[in-house]
């Protein structure tokens, strides 16, 4: 997003990169300075979300006109441009190296949320690490995490019924995006984890819509797939399977072959041969 | 022989029961027998209505499609704890899956792990979403579930209701 005309994605944080302040928390941030920008948008751009499901995060309070350009509302495959005017703009995740920006659009009463150039999943240094602060991996995020896991612990998980929880995780990513994947690979990881919540997460990552985070999603899906705990492996083996992605068979079938656990072994065999038939229908 | 279904559970609870005498299992896995006035619901296997329809039935309850874990046991098995069996209406959306429903009064914690010691021996099955979406369709599209009552999810599963019933034609000799 630039001023003005030009559409380089670098200027962003340029523009950003101002002083400003965070309602409701001690945060700083930068702000949004009055003017008319233009959005480059890309296939990296989320598309626009429901306003309400991110009214949980700190808004900062911003100023002036924007004038979007593209707006791509589902992904690249459904290019649908049109121009929209939006409106005080509000900025979001006030931590280091400005992640994410939110524009209340006046016309549609959405949010736009927009990133500034993410370096590709593949190129991230540390992929699985979700230390390094390019991932926003920063105390604010987690900090957002560790609350919501812990209102997770006193909440009652069953198949079927979409938890408090995993809404939470989707409000987290849909603002942090890679760096919320980041706070929970973090939050699995860490010794005296809830078992059954990280479960309810691994379930989560698989079944929730966000093309921006998949392979990184699926590539911890896979890593769980090693975890020490039984319960574990198998959320993460519901999570692929929701995924239904046929790239993970490999992963998959290598975890069956040393499965100890009569059930698990069952369960993982049966998400085999889905993403098998998977295959087999997008081979046709 | 005859068979109850318990169905609800959640797969991941039920791992580490492998191996283990039901003392020893995880307190998640009692937790996950969700006891109300200290009755657990079970349905009956028969000739008509199997245990995929049944947990089928239940799956419908829910507010989406997600992965089903039921598990089969012997009927036989619960008479040998004397645990009380009291037949009543199941309150699923298939009337004929109501017609098999079974209340088992578990009168102490002591039994509800001896009754968890018999789920985990018996069969437990899981259907993994994307195949419960299809059981969930065909029971809506066939008027096993009944659709009226839970429009929503028939709809989420893209089932296609006949809005009525041709006649049979008229053959003319």
């Amino acid at each position: 997003m630039t001023r003005g005309s030009s559409s380089s994605t670098a200027r962003i944080e340029e523009v950003s990169a101002r002083r400003g302040h965070v309602i409701g928390s001690a945060a700083t941030a930068p702000e949004v300075v009055p003017g008319t920008y233009t959005v480059p948008l890309s296939a990296e751009t989320p598309r626009m979300r429901p306003f309400g499901a991110l009214l949980e995060f700190p808004l900062v309070e911003g100023q002036g006109v924007l004038v979007a350009g593209n707006i791509l509302e589902q992904y690249v495959q459904h290019p649908a441009q049109r121009t929209v005017d939006l409106a005080t703009p509000q900025l979001a995740q006030p931590f280091g190296g400005f992640r994410t920006i939110l524009f209340q659009a006046a016309t549609t009463g959405n949010v736009l949320v927009l990133r500034p150039a993410v370096m590709p999943i593949s190129g991230l240094p540390a992929l699985l690490s979700s230390t390094d602060p390019e991932l926003g991996g920063s105390r604010l995020i987690r900090g957002q995490f560790a609350k919501a896991a812990a209102l997770a612990a006193e909440e009652w998980f069953e198949d079927g019924v979409e938890s408090r929880f995993s809404r939470a995780l989707s409000s987290l990513l849909y603002a942090y995006s890679e760096g919320a994947v980041a706070a929970l690979e973090a939050f699995v990881d860490s010794p005296g984890t809830n078992v059954d919540v990280a479960v309810e997460a691994a379930k989560w990552l698989g079944g929730v819509d966000h093309a921006a985070t998949k392979l990184y999603r699926r590539t911890l899906l896979e890593k769980m797939l090693n975890s020490p705990a039984p319960r574990l492996r198998q959320g993460a083996a519901a999570g692929l399977a929701s995924m239904d992605a046929p790239d993970s068979l490999d992963v998959l079938r290598r975890a069956l072959d040393r499965e100890p656990n009569r059930l698990l072994r069952g369960y993982l065999q049966l998400v085999a041969n889905q993403l098998e038939r998977t295959r087999a229908c997008l081979n046709l | 022989m005859p068979q109850f279904v318990r169905a609800d559970l959640r797969l991941d609870r039920w791992l580490e029961t492998v191996g283990r005498q039901p003392q020893d299992f995880p307190p998640d896995v009692i937790t996950d027998l969700k006891t109300k006035g200290d009755l657990l619901s079970v349905f009956e296997v028969t000739d008509a209505v199997t245990a995929e329809r049944i947990a089928v039935a239940v799956g419908a309850g829910k507010g989406r499609p997600d992965d089903i874990t039921y598990a089969v046991f012997e009927r036989a098995a619960i008479e040998a704890l004397g645990i009380p069996i009291n037949k009543n209406e199941g309150g699923t959306i298939d009337a004929v899956v109501n017609t098999v429903h079974h209340d088992l009064h578990v009168a102490t914690a002591t039994k509800l792990v001896e009754l968890a010691g018999v789920i985990a021996s018996g069969q437990v099955v899981s259907i993994l979403k994307k195949d419960a979406i299809v059981l969930l369709r065909r029971g809506f599209e066939s008027g096993q579930l009944d659709h009226t009552k839970r429009p929503d999810l028939s709809k989420r599963v893209n089932a296609v209701i006949p809005t009525h019933h041709e006649p049979p034609p008229v053959v003319e000799e």
